[in-house]
């Protein structure tokens, strides 16, 4: 099963377009983007987007699409394409494969008209609306999106390279699963969440069970014919309950996964010993044939350094009309997506979301026009949704929308839905869901 | 004259893509709408078997799912998240977007 199955690669044949052609003008373009000060247009306004994940993406897509290609975007991403953490962890249980996962950026260059850079952004000069780029100099704009998702903070004796988060999608999707893999049929998996807020609220519940489900079958003892004690996945919670899905995750970890899963909550990670696997923690230690630890998130560190991020905080604090920066003198500069601090869940279908409306009221602000007027006001949503594999060829999903609310000024949930039950006909959905998703943020 | 090149890029994009509506004023409408864009597709135009919305009266149904007693999908829990007038304005926007973008392109 591909969830990109569906995707219109053939635009540019329908157009009757020479595609060998316009990827030569694409790769000048392209070019130019290298040497930055050349590429200032006088006539449009221009943005710069920094992380082309689903915020990114999106938002870079939407601000040319919405203004008719009257705002340059430059997308400056480290990558030369995003590997999705949607759906990673059905690389896992080897329902998808990593390149299932690859989601390129031709899209929005040659339909849109995206200028993409790859290199890194070292740090934002706010009040001069300008980013520094790795590769060397500045590059100035009218107004800058930064859409760069989570860091990790730091874990005594953390070693990445052994241990894996697997919860940035890529080349730890693939060393976690091939611990997986390799573990023994009766082994021990030992899992850590951190303190919410942290990317993806369903995503670790959602891990225990598709590893409980592979090593159970992978043992026998889903299916009844076991032998030996039961493999164990070990989930170590900071957080005092599960922080999403609940009733469904309760039910799976006490029902079909009871002699496999052990739920702890309150259990804060206070190191890890890289080399014999061990989570030490408020409660205990705990070795693992596989120790995946989920680690305490953050804004990306570049934001924190340049002034985006107050001392005392994690996130980046925005005002959510345009998720335009609070700190003093940054409000040139929007943040969006796992990065930013408002109440929202971090979810790439909630990032997705953001950038629509960050996108919008950059064109306002390119206008003229206020975002506070009470028609905008009442008609300000975002919405959430995440499906989660529960076994193999089932899973459950969970969906919020937000309105916002003049007396906070913040983003509040008007409807929470989840499954009543997970279902092989919403595992399927999830694909559908997955492919739109997709397409809408990157093609 | 480099700049010319990187103009006459858009412009080729423009040709070959043109706007399906006018989009240099940003309006109300079109932000709540692309709000179910993530599971229906870049202007209701969804990708694989979900249905589109670009061209459809959704309104009664957007109605009948907002006030069912009892959300027994995740469409009619989302439904439930907006006011009759917010589901009034998406269906608006939708029902009046083409099937189809002009030229047959979802670009620009
Ligand atoms: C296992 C798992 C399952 C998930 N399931 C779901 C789900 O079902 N539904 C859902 O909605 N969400 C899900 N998520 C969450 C989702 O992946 C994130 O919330 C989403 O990716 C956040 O989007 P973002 O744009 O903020 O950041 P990202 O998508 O992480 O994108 C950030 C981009 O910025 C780039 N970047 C970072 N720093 C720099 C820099 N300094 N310079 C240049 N480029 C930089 C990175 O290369 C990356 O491409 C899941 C996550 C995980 C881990
Ligand atoms: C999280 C994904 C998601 C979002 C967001 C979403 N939908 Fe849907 N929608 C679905 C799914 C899935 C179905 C099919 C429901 C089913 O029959 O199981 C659906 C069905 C529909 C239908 C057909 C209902 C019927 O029974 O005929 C309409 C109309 C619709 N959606 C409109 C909208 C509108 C308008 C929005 C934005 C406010 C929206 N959707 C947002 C997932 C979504």
């Amino acid at each position: 099963m591909n969830g990109k199955s569906a995707r219109p690669s053939n635009a540019e044949a329908d157009r009757g377009l020479s595609r060998r052609g316009f990827i030569g003008h694409v790769a000048g373009a392209i070019g130019l983007a290298a040497a930055p000060n050349v590429l200032r247009a006088a006539a449009n306004p221009r943005v710069i987007v920094i992380g082309a994940g689903f915020g990114g993406a999106t938002v870079a897509k939407y601000l040319r699409h919405w203004s008719g290609g009257a705002v340059d975007v430059v997308l400056i991403d480290r990558s030369s394409r995003h590997i999705s953490c949607v759906m990673s962890n059905l690389v896992l249980n080897q329902r998808l494969q990593m390149s299932d996962l690859a989601l390129g950026f031709t899209d929005l260059v040659q339909r849109y008209g995206v200028t993409f850079i790859q290199d890194s952004v070292d740090e934002i000069d706010g009040p001069g609306i300008r980013v520094k780029l790795r590769g060397g100099g500045w590059l100035s704009a009218d107004r800058i999106v930064a859409a760069t998702g989570i860091n990790f903070r730091n874990v005594p004796g953390w070693d990445k390279s052994a241990v894996p988060h697997a919860w940035i999608a890529g080349g730890q999707t693939r060393l976690l699963r091939d611990q997986i893999a390799a573990m023994p049929d009766n082994g021990r998996f030992v899992m850590t969440i951190p303190k919410s807020p942290y990317r993806c609220p369903p995503g670790p519940y959602e891990r225990a069970c598709t590893v409980a489900d592979i090593l159970g079958r992978r043992s026998g003892i889903i299916g009844g014919n076991a032998i030996g004690a039961p493999p164990k996945v070990i989930v170590l919670d900071e957080n005092d309950h599960i922080q999403a899905e609940e009733a469904t995750f309760r039910r799976a970890f006490e029902g079909m996964y009871r002699n496999i899963i052990e739920y702890y909550p309150n259990a804060k990670l206070q190191a890890v010993d890289s080399v014999h696997r061990v989570a030490q923690t408020s409660i205990g230690d705990f070795d693992g044939d596989v120790l995946n630890v989920i680690g305490p998130q953050q804004a990306s560190w570049f934001l924190k350094t340049s002034g985006l991020v107050p001392t005392s905080q994690r996130w980046a604090p925005v005002d959510v009309l345009g998720y335009e920066s609070t700190v003093s003198g940054c409000d040139a500069v929007h943040i969006i997506g796992d990065s930013q601090g408002s109440s929202q869940p971090k979810s790439g279908h909630m990032a997705n979301s953001q950038a629509k409306v960050c996108a919008d009221a950059i064109l306002r602000r390119f206008a003229g026009q206020p975002l506070n007027t009470a028609e905008r006001l009442a008609n300000l949503t975002t919405n959430s949704a995440c499906f989660s594999p529960i076994t193999y060829d089932q899973a459950s999903y969970l969906t919020a929308v937000y309105a916002y609310n003049p007396a906070t000024r913040a983003m509040q949930a008007t409807k929470v839905g989840e499954a009543e039950r997970w279902s092989r006909e919403q595992y399927r959905q999830m694909f559908t869901w997955a492919d739109n998703l997709w397409a809408d943020s990157f093609n | 004259m480099n700049r010319k090149l990187f103009c006459g890029i858009n412009a080729a994009l423009l040709v070959m893509a043109p706007m399906g509506e006018a989009a240099a004023d940003p309006s109300i409408e079109r932000l709540i709408a692309s709000q179910c864009a993530q599971c229906h597709g870049t202007d209701g135009r969804s990708v694989g078997d979900i249905q589109k919305l670009a061209g459809e009266e959704t309104y009664e149904k957007l109605m009948e799912m907002l006030f069912e007693l009892r959300a027994e999908n995740i469409m009619e829990h989302q439904a439930q998240g907006y006011t009759p007038e917010q589901l009034r304005n998406i269906a608006n926007y939708y029902q009046n977007l083409p099937e189809r973008a002009r030229n047959g392109g979802g670009g620009q």
